[in-house]
């Protein structure tokens, strides 16, 4: 008969690897698929509430935009690369002219966001979004 | 094997961020403009069928005002974001503003993704 020898008492208290390996995967399954890598961006948008202030006195640059991702500047349909270059020209000879966005009812927002991206590029601010009736909105 | 799920688990924790998620599926529109936002938690949500949503509760365009109004009186300071899906009306978007403004909201900040160029 083998006798097994005791093993002798360490001071050492060994911590079981398995349990904490199980609970660093399950921590870095939650981040895999709670966190997000979104980079947001805000524009800000002014509700000015005085109605009886009115824009018209300063020519304003008027854009007009349907469906179908159609851009007009001044009542001519022209495409986006062709208005950069005259909306920027137009914003130099006039810093303070007002631009004025004329949507149409199908125009979804994503192409409503990429007229003021452009806008914004080119050096316009305080562009106004109006319905093609009324109602308004500055960005 | 372990310094690698470590690895992993440290880099998931600093650079992703963990937002609550939203009660609707909402795909904001891309954009260039705009400032820097440091995460994409929204007071007001619009889907892409103009439903609108306040503090994830349903909520009717006529009580949404009231609502928000009330907020604000309680805190001035509070800024308003607000998260639509870029499939979404502008019109629409255009009619909320309008309601805002006419309840005496000053301004507010419309939620956009960064767009990948």
């Amino acid at each position: 008969m083998i006798k097994l020898a005791k093993p002798k008492p360490s001071g050492k208290v060994l911590v079981g690897l398995t349990s904490l390996v199980d609970v660093v995967f399950i921590l870095l399954i939650f981040f895999m698929l709670a966190s997000s890598f979104n980079d947001w961006r805000g524009i800000q948008m002014s509700l000015p509430s005085t109605s009886g202030e009115s824009v018209e006195n300063l020519n304003p640059i008027l854009l007009s935009l349907d469906g179908g991702n159609r851009i007009s500047f001044e009542n001519q349909e022209i495409d986006s690369a062709e208005l950069a270059l005259r909306l920027s020209a137009a914003i130099k000879a006039g810093p303070d002219r007002q631009i004025i966005v004329r949507v149409a009812a199908e125009v979804p927002l994503q192409d409503s966001v990429n007229l003021l991206d452009l806008i914004d590029r080119v050096g316009g601010h305080d562009a106004l979004l109006i319905e093609k009736r009324d109602g308004e909105e500055v960005s | 094997m372990i310094n690698i799920v470590f690895l992993l688990l440290l880099f998931f924790m600093l650079a992703g961020s963990v937002e609550a998620i939203d009660i609707v599926r909402i795909t904001p529109p891309d954009s260039t403009a705009g400032e820097q936002e440091d995460n994409g938690i929204a007071d007001i949500l619009m889907d892409s069928e103009g439903k609108l949503y306040f503090e994830s509760e349903a909520v009717e365009l006529a009580n949404l005002s009231a609502e928000l109004v009330a907020k604000l009186a309680e805190d001035p300071e509070r800024q308003v974001r607000f998260k639509v899906d870029g499939a979404a009306s502008t019109i629409q978007v255009i009619h909320v503003l309008d309601a805002l403004r006419n309840a005496g909201v000053p301004e507010l900040v419309l939620l956009t993704l960064e767009s990948i160029q």
